[in-house]
């Protein structure tokens, strides 16, 4: 089984999901994921950070510099081709936990009705 | 500021407990990130990034896996002693120290089922017989 094909934590799969909007940097990926959760799911800096360096060695994400106006340079972060399949495979493994689940309650509401 | 001066002081010293190669990475930018903060987050990023350090020395990193720091390995018997092995294993040792003591003061702790009981003695016809009123009647035990 490659790393790819590993169901991902929640925290890398909110990585994944911030990363496939735009490169961004650490704090952009902390904004992005608190923002796509609606504020209910806060990543810290050592989660963020433990996730992405499994996630770099996976090939699921990979690193760029990019240069700032005032000569700085910044790390950012990027989806790589393996990132997106990735995430293609795990919001597919998803959808159907979803629809499992959403029937089996649709039998419970049925049975209580 | 002076609190956010000593507060990511503080960081700095915490990042330090983290594997070699990983520091290495991504500390500069671990840092950058407590200093973007709020001070209200500073609480999330203390305990996430202390649960990290645990779990990154447990379960090893990969990029501990990919680069070990160039001395890593010292030959036994010239192990030395700098600055940040020193400072290392005091804040280790202190944060032991202060979590023994807390879980020692708490321990054990309050058990909300605790009730009393009260014996009461229930005055029956047999004291006006003559039985000591200690020996007579019914003992009702009544939780309180």
């Amino acid at each position: 089984m490659e790393v790819k094909d590993r169901p991902l934590s929640s925290a890398a799969l909110h990585i994944l999901v911030a990363l496939s909007e735009s490169d961004l940097h650490g704090y952009g990926i902390m904004q992005s994921v608190k923002r796509q959760s609606g504020g209910t799911f806060k990543l810290g800096p050592g989660t963020l950070y433990a996730n992405l360096d499994r996630l770099l060695a996976g090939g699921l994400v990979g690193e760029i510099e990019r240069r700032l106006r005032g000569g700085e340079t910044r790390r950012e972060y990027r989806l790589t081709p393996n990132g997106e399949q990735a995430l293609r495979l795990e919001i597919r493994r998803l959808r159907q936990v979803v629809d499992v689940a959403r029937t089996r309650l649709g039998k419970l509401d049925g049975r209580g009705a | 500021m002076n609190l956010q001066r000593g507060v990511l002081a503080a960081y700095q010293v915490l990042l330090r407990l983290y594997p070699p190669a990983f520091r290495r990475r991504f500390a500069p930018e671990m840092l950058e990130l407590a200093a973007a903060a709020e001070p209200a987050e500073w609480p999330l990023i203390f305990g996430d990034t202390g649960v990290a350090i645990v779990r990154c020395w447990l379960e090893g990193s990969a990029s501990t896996a990919v680069l070990a720091e160039p001395n890593a390995y010292v030959p036994v018997g010239e192990f030395r002693f700098d600055a940040s092995r020193v400072m290392q294993g005091l804040v280790l040792s202190i944060a032991i120290i202060f979590g023994l003591t807390y879980a020692s003061y708490r321990w054990p702790p309050p058990c909300p089922t605790t009730r009393q009981v009260v014996t009461r003695i229930v005055e029956g016809p047999a004291s006006a017989a003559g039985v000591p009123a200690g020996h007579a009647g019914a003992r009702e035990r009544t939780p309180r």
